[in-house]
């Protein structure tokens, strides 16, 4: 039981996907203008990643070597569409927000990645763990990332605008919600996570 | 030999199953996503074409009229590979406005789609309202504010639909020529459909 617990929760900080492996950072980038945005796309990867690593855990040994990689993004490809008609009958405006990122979770590299390092070893159980722990990482990662994004970015949480309601005169730094933004953002937050490791390692 | 039947088996096997699944998932929900297209961008558009004719309305009864919109729209066949979606715009209770979508080609980010209101007595334009573009934000994308769209309220019927960079009378967002043309396209068309099929779109408001 122990070993089931170890594997939900390396994904939560010590192999967290985006800041660890610096992987998946295409959504991680794209779509984290805002919490919510944040929120809604690490849920739909988080259920993409769970549900293919459950299929490709349970087909590991009737998927033959050579045609595994086709196998997989069959299956992850299947989730993604799930998601995606889902999300478009009954939350139309994260489907709207999210875009064209949804259908791109196919190619995530979190999640292939998971399937070939994990999933394609170890059972059923385990790897829903597994995908369910680095899922959960991912959305954690994408929700403080596109909070801070936010915050900074527009001034605003979740639409609420933060700082008038605080009183303060804020001028929000506009370049986080754009592109280079998001690079800094990711970076400074690579930066904290680093030494916030090292002090933890002492 | 073995191996390689095995390996199309599979592949083939997986493939099936997940086109079956899709196929059903498919039918449960295009209903849903298509009513929710109509509702969060058709409508909207309709409904600042009415704000443009009868004035800024209330939240309780904005979403009235979209219950109302959703419940009222048509698909007119007008001999095109898509059918005409039209709506019915009603002012103090009596059909004012028909308002037909036209896709105006040219954007700089693509075609842009738009709602194009003309009053049913005069045939002149109540107002346009924009569904889907990708403009750029801050520049292309401002022909969806007010400042540009409030023009087209009341335009007469025999204007010249063009920027008045290409000898029309629209006033082109500034920095956005492209995107201008493009909703100027989309109403030279919508004004065209509506010329053409009048009698049949005039049928079905009744």
């Amino acid at each position: 039981m122990s070993t089931i617990t170890q594997e939900f929760t390396k994904g939560l900080w010590k192999e967290i996907p985006p800041f660890r492996f610096v992987l998946g950072l295409c959504p991680t980038l794209a779509v984290t203008t805002s919490m919510e945005n944040g929120i809604g796309m690490g849920l739909a990867a988080t259920f993409v990643l769970v549900c293919s690593n459950v299929f490709i855990s349970a087909l590991r040994k009737v998927i033959p070597d050579e045609v595994r990689v086709a196998c997989y993004i069959v299956i992850v490809a299947t989730f993604v569409v799930c998601v995606e008609m889902f999300t478009k009958a009954f939350v139309y405006p994260l489907y709207e927000s999210l875009g064209i990122f949804i259908p791109l979770i196919v190619v995530n590299c979190i999640i292939l990645g998971r399937a070939e390092a994990f999933a394609k070893k170890n059972g059923v159980i385990a790897s829903m763990a597994d995908g369910l722990g680095m899922g959960l990482g991912f959305t954690m990662s994408l929700t403080v990332l596109g909070g801070l994004r936010e915050i900074f970015g527009a001034g605003e949480i979740f639409g609420w605008k933060l700082f008038e309601a605080m009183g303060l005169n804020f001028e929000p730094f506009a370049i986080l919600q754009q592109a280079p933004g998001a690079f800094m953002a990711l970076g400074l937050m690579l930066g904290v996570m680093n030494v916030l490791g090292k002090l933890g390692n002492k | 030999m073995g191996n390689m039947i095995k390996m199309i088996v599979v592949l083939v096997g997986i493939s099936l199953i997940s086109g079956i699944a899709l196929g059903g998932l498919n039918r449960l929900t295009k209903e849903k996503g298509e009513q929710n297209v109509l509702k969060f961008k058709k409508v909207p558009a309709v409904i600042s074409i009415i704000e443009g004719v009868s004035g800024k309305m209330s939240e309780a009864d904005e979403e009235k009229v979209t219950q109302e919109l959703l419940s009222s729209y048509k698909m007119i066949d007008v001999g095109e590979e898509q059918e005409l979606l039209m709506f019915v715009t009603k002012k103090d209770g009596k059909p004012n406005t028909i308002v037909i979508e036209r896709e105006g080609e040219g954007g700089y980010g693509g075609n842009i789609g738009v709602m194009v209101g003309f009053n049913i007595q005069s045939g002149n334009l109540d107002g346009i309202g924009i569904t889907t573009h990708s403009e750029t934000p801050g520049l292309g994308a401002r022909v969806t504010e007010p400042a540009f769209q409030h023009q087209f309220i009341g335009m007469s019927k025999d204007s010249v639909f063009k920027i008045k960079k290409n000898g029309g009378i629209i006033d082109q967002v500034s920095g956005a020529t492209k995107s201008s043309g493009a909703v100027a396209d989309a109403i030279r068309k919508a004004k065209a459909t509506y010329d053409q099929h009048k009698d049949e779109l005039e049928e079905a408001v009744k």
